[in-house]
């Protein structure tokens, strides 16, 4: 059965969220914004590929300004980068699932610069959500590409074996 | 009596570095490797590991894969393997239940659970 939920709009509070959840876990609580500024500030970006029957992409996490800086006591930031994207996409793909939707990600790449703005004409699959925190920011970005006749369906609640973050079983 | 020790193998040096701290400051001995292929080698390296936490998504060998090529090895058929990982699929968790995994945690973790996790498994 078809969803009323488009997969844009399910995308975006997606996205929205578990970047939310991901920094509050890492102790840094973020607002989201409309805007983003980043003026000269140095940016860390962390680009992880995904592909799966229903779709393949990207998805971008930027932060810039007091978060990249708050990586100085990180052994090294572009892991560290690479590996909050990691957790990110990991987030976006668990909260999928119950929609039948399966993703398998790649490893992280990362690339550190200045302005790093992401644009796409993708209309129909790419969203971006902005966040900001005292001297700095983030902006994450995801951009799909849906299968021919992909279609939303509705939320399933029979996966009562999945597991959500930061929950441990012992077998 | 010595220090259990904990082989942790995960491509990311962020989350590696968090595991060692964990475990150093409850006082536990831990190994490093970066991926499944240096982290079988170094189980068939040193017998003196008690327990491997180990990452599903890495380059070379993935953590699935290193768990299905160790526990495949007779010698270390009572060694504790915990999955840790941002994979929460039950297909995934099943797969490694099935390989002989004995427990899986979706990143992040808590560092208290991680510690009361090995602190079990070690002593089992």
């Amino acid at each position: 059965m078809a969803s009323e939920l488009d997969f844009q709009t399910l995308a975006q509070e997606v996205l929205e969220d578990s970047v939310l959840k991901l920094f509050e876990a890492n102790g840094v609580d973020l607002a989201t914004s409309s805007s983003v500024e980043q003026n000269d500030a140095e940016a860390m970006a962390g680009i992880i590929g995904f592909t799966g029957d229903e779709m393949r992409g990207t998805l971008v996490l930027t932060c810039y300004g007091s978060l990249v800086a708050e990586g100085d006591g990180r052994a090294d930031k572009r892991d560290w980068i690479g590996e909050m994207s990691n957790q990110l996409i990991g987030r976006i793909k668990n909260k999928f699932l119950p929609y039948g939707i399966t993703i398998w990600i790649s490893t992280p790449v990362a690339l550190r610069g200045f302005k790093l703005e992401l644009i796409s004409d993708n209309a129909e699959a790419a969203v971006k959500s902005a966040f900001s925190c005292p001297g700095g920011g983030a902006v994450a970005f995801f951009d799909a590409e849906l299968a021919d006749g992909f279609e939303l369906q509705e939320a399933t609640e029979e996966l009562e074996e999945q597991q959500l973050e930061g929950e441990l079983v012992l077998f | 009596m010595s220090k259990a020790k904990v082989l942790i193998v995960d491509d990311s040096s962020t989350v590696r570095q968090q595991v060692s701290l964990a475990l150093t400051q409850a006082g536990f001995d831990v190994m490093e490797a970066v991926d499944g292929v240096a982290g079988a080698e170094t189980i068939a390296a040193n017998d003196d590991i008690n327990m491997v936490i180990c990452d599903v998504n890495m380059p070379r060998m993935n953590g699935l894969e290193m768990l299905e090529k160790v526990k495949g090895e007779a010698k270390n058929d009572k060694l504790p393997i915990l999955m840790l990982t941002t994979e929460g699929q039950p297909a995934l968790i099943q797969k490694a239940k099935k390989a002989g995994a004995m427990g899986w945690i979706v990143k992040p973790f808590k560092a208290e659970l991680l510690v009361a996790a090995v602190k079990k498994l070690t002593a089992a």
